[in-house]
């Protein structure tokens, strides 16, 4: 049945996402984490990395796509600029009882940047202008020829701070209405985010919901798949096991026309980046291995001779 | 340890069965219908076309209107009921209980099987997969503790997604949703709820007792389906032996009483005659009826004896369809369930009862049409009407 007219396979690539962080001066200081990367990757992966990480100096955009190599592509993560509307609405219920470690980690990164970049105390205007400098910016990086159309996804953050609310919600279809035309992805932390209407109304709008991968337990998230959007984005925090994400990549893959795996380094630095490499590798490889099964995945990169990473699979890891 | 009631829902099975074999219309809006029927309606839609606005029973004329070169594809239910047995023998071969809950909806229970299939989990990615080798589909799946919540999550993730739910979710996810997603509520009951200001699921659970009695007798129950109490088990006995359902669907759509009257006559004869092959007989009678306009009415009454000869069922049909039919809106669709079954074997009197000519015509009629099948003997009264044997009935619908 499934050979009949069926479906083109889905583009699909596995990479790492890069934590944000900062230096002394509040710039992105992560760039032997982006080394470490690029001497592992293959020519088909794929980075996650904060949009800022080359917004502080001329030049920097160049040199990170000089720094990969030429098949890599680029998922660029929204900072808390494009939030921060939403954040002072939601600020009451910020530091929410319990999170998960992983997304304790991303809330402890976006509240601070949060605080650096706009601050509590410069109120809703600054907190406005910081948000249309950021879309201005997001513009300038998805026009900038140093990257040559390598960014294939843009990727916004809810923290668990910020509650489904009327506010939150309107923010959200303003920052989807104002980043048109971009190829966004939008990751909820708070489970009350998770509604038909959430669901529905971000496939109207062409935006895909990305599929957050957390340690489940009390304070977790469900385990979701859904295709929202002709992109499908997920983002491994380290939840189930590698033999379970391989069925559900399969059935995501019918759905999308391009997927991306990002396995979260803990840290920036190249020791964390290599073991998000190696469990991103190992995912791939599994992947591939599957197509031998019978099933009829592809993946970026096919037909030559290496992984899309190259980092060696830990034997503990592969199948 | 999570749920182990796994939904299956094969949201739009005509449009993904058609969409999986025909990859040019993927992605774009195309609908199923008898195109150059009179009156055609939409019978089934892709997500696009219901993106834009377009919804099931919708005239044809004016789904092309709205967007014109609209991609028509005609129903095929061979593949649709070949894809449902196929869906429910995967289901069977992971558990003896799998519910069918009408075309392309299943429930499984996983419970006990983590030794042969491994985690609930993970069994629904190989069930998962094995109904898209099979059938083409991509359905919605669930996992959850109860079958309420298994299907209200189906609802919010379809087409095609999936969600595991740990029981400490379940509420969370629930009650964030809009009242329509709960199973039991229909488009009057929503309509009383918004009017209190009730859109979400949550709503409902924080009624009170004396407020859900209020809602009607299903109240208290629908109160706690809403709270994620619901402790129905999987029922795997067939539908067919739980109740008989006979369907027509109406073209050209009509709301003149006499053909309502003989179509309803037409499906109480085929509804009687398979329950008498079965020596079944049913208490409780309901009649659905679909307006054009995609609403519905039903009615349902339940007798004291065993209905089982046709012109029991008829009249009693007929009652209902007076009741149910309160707008002025022509109808699309009839269908009428025999439900509450018990055995209808023959009674031995002491006398001869006062109806025993009605009987015996009844056993003969019952022997030519299980001999020559239902149209070798047609009812005067549909062809002093002018009116051809139904070309297609549909059972299940």
């Amino acid at each position: 049945m499934r050979g009949e007219g069926w479906l083109e396979p889905a583009d699909v690539r596995f990479g790492v996402a890069l934590p944000d962080e900062r230096g002394a001066r509040g710039a992105w200081n992560a760039w032997d984490a982006v080394g470490a990367f690029a001497a592992s990757a293959g020519p088909a992966g794929t980075l996650e990395l904060p949009l800022e990480s080359f917004l502080s100096r001329a030049g920097d955009a160049a040199a990170l796509a000089a720094a990969l190599p030429a098949g890599v592509d680029l998922c660029l993560r929204l900072g808390p600029d494009f939030i921060g509307p939403a954040l002072m609405g939601g600020r009451a219920a910020f530091g929410g009882a319990g999170t998960s470690g992983a997304a304790r980690a991303t809330e402890a990164s976006l509240a601070f940047a949060a605080a650096g970049a706009s601050g509590a105390a410069e109120g809703a205007g600054s907190v406005e202008a910081a948000y249309l400098r950021a879309v201005a910016a997001c513009r300038r990086a998805a026009d900038d020829p140093a990257l040559g159309g390598r960014v294939v996804a843009y990727l916004l953050e809810f923290p668990n701070s910020i509650p489904y609310g009327p506010a939150a919600r309107r923010h959200l279809d303003r920052a989807l209405r104002d980043l048109a035309g971009l190829s966004l992805t939008v990751a909820f932390y708070g489970a009350d985010w998770y509604s038909v209407r959430v669901v529905e109304g971000l496939k109207e709008r062409g935006a895909a919901l990305c599929l957050l991968d957390l340690p489940r337990g009390p304070t977790g998230l469900p385990a979701i798949d859904v295709a929202t959007a002709p992109l499908v984005y997920v983002k491994r925090w380290g939840g189930d096991s590698l033999e379970a994400w391989v069925p559900r990549l399969e059935a995501l893959a019918i759905r999308a026309e391009r997927l991306r795996v990002l396995v979260a380094a803990r840290g920036a630095s190249p020791g964390d980046v290599l073991a998000a490499a190696r469990q991103a590798a190992a995912m791939r490889t599994a992947w591939v291995l599957r197509a031998g099964a019978g099933a009829e995945p592809r993946c970026a990169g096919d037909g030559a001779s290496d992984l899309t990473l190259r980092a060696a699979v830990a034997p503990e890891e592969g199948f | 340890m999570g749920g182990t009631i796994l939904h299956i829902n094969a949201v739009g099975l005509m449009a993904a069965l058609e969409e999986g074999m025909d990859r040019s219309l993927r992605g774009r809006p195309f609908v199923i219908a008898r195109e150059g029927a009179p009156r055609a309606v939409v019978l089934d839609l892709s997500p696009e076309a219901h993106r834009g606005g377009i919804a099931r029973g919708m005239m044809l004329s004016l789904a092309q209107r709205r967007f014109p070169g609209l991609a028509v594809r005609p129903p095929r239910p061979e593949r649709c009921r070949a894809a449902d047995e196929a869906m429910w023998k995967v289901g069977m071969s992971f558990s003896p209980l799998v519910e069918r809950a009408g075309q392309g909806h299943l429930y499984v229970d996983l419970a006990g099987t983590e030794r042969i299939s491994g985690p609930p989990q993970d069994a629904v990615q190989k069930i998962r997969l094995r109904i898209l080798d099979e059938t083409g589909v991509s359905p919605a799946l669930a996992l959850s503790s109860n079958k309420t919540v298994s299907k209200v999550a189906t609802r919010v993730f379809r087409p095609g997604g999936f969600i595991a739910l740990m029981p400490h979710e379940e509420r969370g996810l629930v009650r964030l949703q809009p009242v329509e997603l709960l199973p039991g509520v229909g488009p009057a009951l929503k309509d009383r709820l918004n009017l209190l200001d009730i859109d979400d699921i949550g709503g409902i659970a924080d009624l009170s007792s004396f407020e859900a009695r209020a809602i009607g007798p299903r109240g208290p129950d629908l109160v706690a389906r809403a709270q994620c109490v619901d402790e129905s088990p999987v029922n795997p006995e067939p539908p067919e032996r739980r109740c008989m359902r006979e369907g027509i669907l109406l073209e050209p759509d009509t709301i003149e009483p006499e053909p309502l009257r003989l179509r309803i006559l037409y499906l109480a004869e085929r509804l009687g005659f398979a329950a008498r092959r079965e020596g079944l007989g049913g208490r409780r009678l309901t009649l659905r009826l679909d307006y054009s306009d995609g609403r519905f009415a039903s009615a349902t009454a339940r007798q004291p004896w065993l209905l089982a000869g046709d012109s029991e069922i008829s009249e009693a049909a007929w009652a209902l369809a007076r009741r149910a039919m309160e707008r002025r809106v022509r109808v699309r669709r009839l269908s009428v369930e025999l439900s509450d079954l018990g055995s209808a074997g023959p009674e031995l009197d002491l006398f001869e009862p006062a109806d025993a000519k009605a009987q015996r015509l009844q056993t003969v009629l019952d022997r030519v049409h299980g001999k020559y099948g239902l149209f070798a003997l047609t009812p005067c009264a549909f062809l002093g009407a002018g009116i051809a044997p139904p070309a297609e009935a549909f059972a299940g619908t």
